[in-house]
């Protein structure tokens, strides 16, 4: 079972775990439509490089999520807007995913997830974590999404096109 | 669903400042402009966006008027955060399995 590790702070979720595969095979499974329908759910992921792209979830985990891909550095970092709300109505806000993707000692890889809810004020979460008598725990190294990833999210703009042809390798 | 107003006013780091300011003590307006930057004008205006949001109670005491935090009001967030919480530790194992697959 993956458990996901003490929160940052109380608008971010993070989990961690230990992967078999080597990164570039674990990059293909969160990039590739077909392999990410799988896991997550059907998506419109695209492989001409267009940055927006939709994840139709069950009704129970939120229906349809609208997401934008702030950065792709395969295969190394992956991370995407995840909108919050229902698009139609105002004060819809956009949360942001990051997957880093990291080499392990066993030749497989260590998977990262971080999901933050209040992505452009991440930086300073204690006393708001107070205010919900949440534990202080796991405050140390986090919040510290890279700060391309912080522009890119306020742009909601690509970085870097996501290389989805030729992924695939021959089976 | 998702009370998206909670998350979009306190995305605000003026306006998440404001929050944690007033979540240690009962202030008024003079009093947070004191402890802070921007103009008075523009406390009121993030005030009204938090109270707006349910973020923030006021008290009326003759012509003054005293702000405090209302932590309750950060249901949404903490719902939002079990929520995925359980959503992805899943979505991970379902990975494991087709990266399984994948292998073979």
């Amino acid at each position: 079972m993956t458990d996901a590790a003490p929160s940052p702070d109380l608008s971010s979720v993070a989990v961690e775990c230990d992967l078999d595969e080597r990164p570039d095979m674990v990059w293909r499974a969160l990039t590739t439509p077909e392999i990410v329908a799988e896991w997550l759910g059907p998506n419109t992921l695209s492989r001409d490089g267009d940055p927006s792209f939709e994840v139709r979830l069950a009704p129970e985990e939120g229906g349809t999520v609208a997401c934008t891909i702030l950065e792709a550095i395969p295969p190394e970092r992956l991370s995407y807007t995840w909108r919050i709300g229902d698009p139609q109505e105002p004060g819809t806000i956009d949360s942001v995913v990051t997957f880093t993707l990291t080499p392990n000692r066993s030749g497989g890889t260590h998977l990262r997830i971080v999901h933050h809810g209040l992505e452009r004020a991440a930086r300073q979460p204690p006393m708001l974590m107070l205010a919900a008598g949440r534990s202080l725990r796991g405050l140390g190294p986090h919040a510290r999404p890279s700060a391309r990833v912080r522009r890119g999210a306020a742009r909601a703009a690509p970085l870097r096109r996501l290389p989805l042809i030729g992924l695939r390798r021959a089976a | 669903m998702i009370e998206a107003d909670v998350f979009r006013v306190l995305a605000d780091p003026t306006r998440r400042a404001l929050f944690e300011q007033l979540a240690v003590r009962e202030m008024s307006v003079s009093d947070l402009k004191a402890a802070s930057t921007i103009s008075q004008p523009a406390v009121s205006q993030h005030l009204a966006a938090l109270k707006g949001a349910g973020l923030v109670h006021e008290r009326r005491e003759g012509r003054f008027a005293y702000y405090r935090a209302a932590p309750q009001a950060l249901a949404p967030l903490v719902e939002w955060v079990d929520r995925y919480r359980t959503f992805w530790p899943e979505r991970v194992e379902r990975l494991k399995d087709v990266l399984r697959r994948m292998d073979r």
